[in-house]
């Protein structure tokens, strides 16, 4: 007889303060150290050593110019000698780990899981090299493209194809985020004067805030989450998927061969990222909801990729993101889907490897009723949505609190 | 000698352009009048961030190609430069490779002088006339404009360009008549082991000339035509270096040529000194309009190196390359203009700092 | 210095002469591969088939005209690779090679306003860059050969 796989709860959370901005005065032992400390003390009675398992994200080895860093991390925490599990996944990395961490939990060997990102950038002159490097290298990277050309090609083409003639989407979108970025007190933006909506009318306005930072969020089973929460959020659904880095491969999406969603147009996939239509197709599957069910949900927000990620995830029609947007439905009181509630990439701050971990705490937040000023009224049922390097790894999450009727 | 001459020919040449007031202005190290009419020569073609000797050897040789697909049939291929971009590593081979020539094909780079593209022609003569070769591609290439310091007298007149032309001895537009070759050891120009700009060893002026440029191919020229029986009333055009307009009608005149003759090849007011594919695409706007049975006088010259003289008869083949590929004329009116700065900055020539540039610093 | 180039002081991943020599079909020919069992073509060249998963691929010159379907021009220069500082607004496209295969490349050698989805382009070779424990590499770029209307270059 096998053994179902466990239902997963996050009971502790922590993260830095401004992730947008570069902290000298810390390495990034400090960065992950504070997180980490963070999210164990936000769980009643856990003892550091009481980690059976860890997981960590961030760029990579090469970028930080810290190599092996499993063992490092185990030291660093003083949890030596549990395992530690390094991803590098670009920004979608910390999404990545929760996912390694709720299997760590699920399969049910371990009890309780440290999951963690960060992105320490600002030692290195070169970083914005570094970062660049997460694509097909012999093909792009050598040729002199960077990562925003691939951001910025396609929504070029999305905001034509769809027929948006000017960049008012893009100034509803950074408002909206500045507004969430300015009720949360962790935000870059944090009490900083709210930039006029006019003065984002432009394509810059939808560039993330890049900085330094770290995340980390403890993971149990289920039946363990009383011992140390009052408010447990279950993660219902998580995926990760995988595909080419290569820009032009979006166009029609050739490495998925026959995997190809059905139903879907060639012309619709050159604005879009279909692997975050499988990714979400799956999340929504494994938590059996649909997108009716979304209260809230965080997206990785860089250029238009807001615009794509809403489509993709279900919340609107191809091509209607943009308009979502201009509608003022990400507000909390737009009567839709609120959206990056906590300010995201372009005002809570973007610390490339703490992204995806960043966008799940805040859903976490919501799910307990936590999030005050910035509160979705009856959260129950949250998503967040990641993506790394050219859509490369696309992570979807679906969480839900006790009061959502399965 | 077996019947050899060329089966198709192309040209390639820069975009970019500089008008060589702005030169002048900035460096006041010569008089407008001395470059712009005396020498006449109002443009130079500038160096883009993303080209060299190679890429215009490249794309000369599709043009080549575009003109009589034969790039199947070539077992030889010469490259003349002195502007190669290595001091140790050749580039025919690379240059090989992106024309997806053969790896069984005998390639060979001749270099260090402004007259290598005809060189790299005298070379391919023998292999084919001796058939050692069916079809060889020659390819006179240079980038004058990257290794030219700023504020140098010659500075006004530094471009890049390339030549290509296939010599085989069937399907020929043009036949070789012959070929002379003077050399000499004048340091009248040099570029040292590990420098990046070449300079003149002699003082600019009508002495340089008399012992180099002229007395060269003056003598090349007149012992091609003795041998040959032929005189300058024979020949409809005369190609010749191009350092400037002034050095071509230069060289014409002491060989008694006129000027009528030798218009037709002089594309150097607009776009400059093309080192290596000088002659070459000289050579090549007079095949643009060449008829058949019109002969053609060619002599290069190097710096440091001498003279080369070939002489040509147009077939009546000659017209079944026309319109295929771009003409020299078309090259010099596909153009943009950039201003100093800009050619400062393309070319590669500000002082730069060690550590890269960017802007999230 | 003979070339006056500048040398990194500080970089990550560095350009190889061994890997720039095995993609040097890939940069300087469009050679990518296909697929002998379903006939499927790729670019960049692949090792496995991504329609059937067939290991039994050739190699396959791509043609060097196409159409473009994305574009960008873009005029910041933060964040660019070292070696293309200079080579500023930075224009990348999407192009769809003319047997379906898409490929990201620069345009050069053409007027700003002429590059635009649906103008159809010709491959030249262009100098890439180099780093100091390499050579030059070279590789594909593309110019505008006849104007394209502001369409979706479908």
């Amino acid at each position: 007889m096998t053994e179902k796989l466990k239902r997963v709860a996050i009971v502790g959370i922590g993260s830095t303060t401004k992730p947008g901005n570069i902290h000298p005065f810390l390495s990034w032992k400090e960065l992950v150290a504070d997180a980490a400390y963070e999210a164990i003390q936000d769980v009643r009675g856990l003892k550091p050593r009481d980690i059976d398992g860890a997981v960590i994200a961030y760029h990579g080895e090469g970028v930080n110019e810290q190599g092996g860093i499993g063992g490092s991390v185990a030291d660093l925490l003083g949890i030596a000698p549990a395992p530690v599990f390094p991803h590098s996944m670009n920004c979608s990395g910390s999404a990545v780990a929760l996912n390694t961490g709720w299997e760590m939990v699920a399969s049910g060997k371990y009890k309780r899981v440290l999951v963690m990102g960060f992105e320490k950038e600002g030692d290195n002159i070169n970083y914005t090299e570094n970062i660049n490097i997460s694509f097909d290298t012999e093909y792009d990277y050598m040729f002199g493209f960077r990562h925003r050309d691939g951001f910025e090609l396609m929504s070029n083409y999305y905001m034509k194809h769809y027929g948006y003639p000017d960049y008012k989407s893009y100034a509803a979108m950074s408002y909206a985020a500045h507004i969430y970025g300015r009720m949360n007190t962790k935000a870059s933006v944090y009490g900083k004067p709210m930039p006029t909506f006019e003065s984002l009318e432009t394509p810059n306005s939808c560039f993330s805030m890049m900085g330094e930072g770290a995340a980390a969020a403890i993971l149990v089973p289920e039946e363990d989450a009383c011992l140390y929460t009052d408010t447990p959020v279950y993660i219902t659904g998580i995926s990760l998927a995988c595909t080419s880095h290569y820009i032009a491969h979006r166009v029609g999406e050739e490495p998925m061969g026959p995997a190809f969603p059905n139903g879907l147009k060639r012309e619709e996939t050159y604005g879009q990222s279909v692997a975050l239509i499988e990714a979400a197709r799956n999340a929504y599957d494994m938590a059996g909801i649909t997108t009716d069910d979304i209260d809230v949900a965080q997206v990785y927000d860089l250029t238009a990729g807001s615009f794509w990620f809403l489509d993709g995830l279900g919340i609107t029609e191809y091509g209607k993101g943009a308009q979502y947007f201009i509608d003022g439905k990400a507000m909390l009181d737009g009567g839709a889907i609120p959206i990056n509630t906590d300010g995201g990439n372009i005002a809570r701050g973007h610390a490339s490897g703490a992204d995806g971990l960043n966008q799940v705490i805040e859903n976490v937040v919501q799910l307990r009723g936590a999030a005050g000023i910035r509160q979705v009224k009856d959260a129950k049922c949250a998503v967040a949505a990641c993506v790394g390097s050219a859509f490369a790894h696309m992570t979807v999450v679906v969480m839900t609190n006790d009061n959502f009727n399965r | 000698m077996n019947k050899v001459g060329i089966v198709s020919y192309g040209a390639a040449l820069p975009r970019r352009r500089l008008n060589v007031d702005e030169i002048i202005d900035l460096w006041k190290n010569t008089a407008p009048d001395l470059v712009k009419e005396t020498q006449g020569v109002t443009e130079r073609g500038v160096l883009g961030f993303d080209e060299d000797s190679n890429t215009f050897a490249v794309a000369a040789a599709k043009q080549a190609f575009k003109r009589k697909a034969v790039e199947q049939d070539i077992d030889t291929f010469y490259y003349g430069t002195c502007t190669n971009p290595y001091d140790s590593r050749p580039s025919a081979t690379m240059v090989a490779e992106a024309l997806d020539l053969d790896y069984f094909t005998k390639v060979m780079d001749i270099q260090f002088s402004t007259k290598s593209g005809t060189t790299a022609l005298i070379g391919a003569m023998g292999m084919v006339a001796s058939e050692l070769s069916q079809k060889t591609l020659v390819i006179g290439a240079d980038t004058i404009n990257r290794h030219t310091a700023p504020g140098d007298l010659l500075e006004p007149y530094a471009s890049a360009g390339a030549g290509a032309l296939v010599i085989g001895q069937s399907d020929l537009v043009a036949e070789i008549d012959g070929v002379e070759s003077h050399s000499y050891d004048l340091s009248d120009g040099f570029r040292v082991e590990g420098e990046r700009y070449i300079r003149s060893g002699m003082l600019l002026g009508s002495a340089k000339n008399e012992v180099g440029l002229y007395a060269q191919t003056v003598a090349a020229a007149t012992r091609l035509m003795e041998r040959l029986g032929t005189a300058a009333a024979d020949y409809t055009y005369g190609v010749f270096q191009q350092n400037t307009p002034a050095t071509a009608y230069g060289i014409g005149k002491q060989l008694g040529f006129q000027k009528s003759q030798v218009e037709p090849s002089v594309y150097a007011g607009e776009i400059g000194d093309i080192g290596s594919a000088s002659a070459l695409v000289g050579l090549a706007k007079v095949l643009d309009q060449a008829k058949p049975g019109e002969k053609i006088l060619m002599v290069s010259y190097g710096f440091g190196s001498g003279a080369d003289a070939i002489s040509l008869t147009v077939t009546d083949m000659i017209d079944t390359l026309r319109g295929k590929g771009k003409t020299v004329d078309q090259l010099l009116t596909d153009k943009t203009m950039v201003d100093y700065k800009a050619a400062m900055k393309s070319e590669y020539k500000y002082i730069r700092h060690a550590y890269p540039l960017n802007a999230y610093l | 210095m003979s070339t006056e180039f500048q040398e990194q002081i500080y970089r990550h991943t560095t350009a190889s002469c061994t890997r720039s020599w095995r993609e040097r079909r890939g940069r300087y020919l469009l050679e990518g591969t296909r697929c002998k069992e379903c006939g499927a073509v790729h670019f960049p060249r692949r090792t496995v088939c991504s329609t059937c998963n067939s290991r039994n691929l050739e190699h396959c010159q791509h043609p060097a005209t196409g159409t473009i379907v994305m574009v960008n021009i873009c005029w910041q220069a933060t964040g660019v690779h070292f070696g293309y500082g200079e080579n500023i607004p930075r224009i990348s496209t999407v192009i769809r090679l003319d047997d379906g295969v898409t490929i990201l490349a620069e345009v050069t050698d053409t007027e700003l306003d002429k590059i635009v989805a649906g103008a159809r382009v010709e491959m030249v070779l262009k100098k890439l860059h180099r780093e100091s424990n390499s050579t030059w590499m070279y590789g594909y770029k593309f110019v505008v050969i006849e104007g394209g209307e502001s369409g979706d270059g479908e």
